[in-house]
């Protein structure tokens, strides 16, 4: 052993500084990356990585040390290299959504609180992890988005949008005046604080419908006020419509009678 | 000297009554070891109570002061459009008064520190989109004409000086004025009008603009008002102006 320790000392020494800048490394490493996650995914997934990346640092710190001590590492090299190719094909499924959620949090498409849209489900952001997204719809229920569907799948964030276009259509009599309307209209909407002043909101007759001129009526709102206009815009266009005396046709039809309908009293 | 508005006044009388004028009721209820703020009439939040828990709270406690008239949830930001574009030499500097919105604050004072317990204004609030709808933003708007000395006081606006400053190698039309209006310092004179801190509007040699507060009031005599930012915050003092001037 002392023999051995006089010819290695050198490589003892190289050995023992590996593992020590290794360690060193991985501690400041692993800090920094739970720093930089802490914003972006929970506590509990920010630790798992940093720790997985400070282990990563430290398994091939004990290799390269190993291997200048004149440990022969190939073997246990080739059974590790076996080992994953098993495991890799085993969990293929894990590992898409651990990798998927690795880009996904380089990408940062979304972030806690966004509202996305994701196949059929649309919902608010309460929990980004790395194998899963969970989200709370509109009615309040859970759902688990695994990382690897939502890394290849398109995907909306309402959130996002800075601002955001709401459109209804009303049907206006085609004996009413389509300028009274759509002054009426778009001064209606522009009283409301949450319908921006630029882009202005713009209303016009689209077409002509079965009961009367088809109007469409857009207005532009900030994304976070979206709901906002979304749910008021018929409420404001009738009001607008009611204050100048226009109403809203009902569907109406000219009857034909193919002979003459008797009356009470005879009359035709 | 007569006093003409209100700020930098406690909630007197004659504070609550130009409020009233404008459609605005306050009221300061003494209740033993509390006293009831309310407020009727006004934008965003119409109607508002609070109870102020307090030793010794008076009337002269409570002060009117200028505070921004902007959602921080909604922009942080203020458009300024001027009615009339200003043409800028190039190479050259001028200097213009504009008026900014603002709202009133209520503060509550004591010896050590202060708390904004109320902010409201007559007008609604409007906002605009700077920019493209793909990547534009979200800012507070208000159109302003362009004034070239000291405009009319007046109690929803306060008045700011813009040094316009055209480096660049042509001419340079001025219709907007966009800057981090959160972060401005505001200003009352004897008077009781309101004043934000001057604006400075930098036009690179590239067409650039750029737009920075320059932490100083745009008239002497101006009395500094409460800080609106927090000691901890980080203030934003330069805007690029990417979607253009």
């Amino acid at each position: 052993m002392l023999q051995w320790l006089q010819a290695h000392w050198l490589d003892l020494l190289y050995a023992i500084i590996v593992i020590v800048v290794a360690l060193f490394i991985s501690t400041i490493l692993e800090r920094a990356a739970k720093r930089a996650l802490l914003t972006r995914v929970s506590k509990s997934t920010a630790d798992n990585v940093a720790k997985l990346i400070r282990y990563s640092i430290l398994v091939v710190a004990v290799l390269i040390a190993l291997t200048s001590i004149g440990v022969d590492v190939t073997g246990a090299l080739i059974a590790g290299g076996f080992l994953g190719i098993v495991i890799g094909f085993a969990a293929q499924a894990s590992i898409s959504n651990f990798i998927s959620g690795l880009l996904l949090l380089l990408e940062r498409p979304f972030k806690i609180g966004d509202f996305i849209h994701v196949g059929d489900t649309i919902g608010m952001v309460v929990e980004i992890g790395i194998l899963s997204t969970t989200i709370v719809t509109w009615d309040g229920v859970k759902v688990r988005i695994p990382s690897s569907q939502l890394f290849n799948s398109s995907f909306r964030n309402y959130t996002a949008s800075r601002a955001r276009l709401v459109s209804v259509e009303v049907q206006i009599p085609y004996s009413a005046s389509i300028e009274k309307a759509v002054e009426a209209i778009e001064s209606k909407l522009r009283e409301q604080w949450y319908v921006l002043e630029e882009p202005r909101p713009m209303v016009f007759a689209k077409s002509f419908g079965g009961d009367g001129v088809v109007l469409e009526v857009r207005a532009w709102t900030p994304g976070s006020t979206w709901l906002m206009l979304y749910s008021s815009l018929p409420r404001l266009v009738k009001s607008a419509l009611d204050e100048v005396g226009i109403e809203i046709p009902f569907p109406q039809r000219v009857v034909w009678f193919a002979s003459p309908l008797k009356t009470e009293g005879g009359a035709k | 000297m007569v006093r003409q508005l209100i700020y930098g006044l406690n909630l007197s009388s004659q504070v609550v009554s130009k409020l009233r004028e404008e459609g605005i009721t306050l009221k300061l209820e003494n209740q033993g070891s509390f006293v009831l703020y309310q407020r009727e009439g006004g934008f965003p939040v119409s109607s508002v109570r609070k109870v102020v828990t307090t030793t010794r709270c008076r009337e002269e406690d409570f002060l009117a002061y200028p505070v921004h008239s902007t959602q921080p949830e909604i922009s942080t930001n203020l458009l300024l459009r001027l009615s009339r574009p200003i043409i800028v030499a190039p190479h050259s500097t001028i200097s213009i008064y504009v008026k900014v919105p603002i709202s009133v604050g209520i503060y509550l004072f004591n010896e050590e520190t202060q708390m904004l317990i109320d902010s409201f204004s007559r007008h609604t609030y409007k906002y605009a989109l700077y920019g493209s709808t793909a990547s534009g933003m979200i800012c507070r708007f208000h159109r302003t004409d362009v004034y070239l000395q000291v405009p009319e006081k007046e109690l929803w606006n306060a008045i700011t000086k813009v040094i316009i400053e055209n480096d660049s190698e042509d001419y340079c039309e001025v219709k907007n004025i966009v800057f981090p209006v959160l972060n401005t310092m505001t200003y009352v004179d004897e008077q009781g009008a309101a004043y934000i801190e001057t604006i400075r509007l930098h036009i690179s040699r590239g067409g650039l603009g750029f737009t920075s507060l320059e932490n100083a009031p745009p008239l002497d005599g101006l009395k500094e008002g409460p800080r609106q930012f927090g000691k901890s915050q980080e203030r934003v003092v330069k805007f690029l102006l990417e979607f253009g001037f």
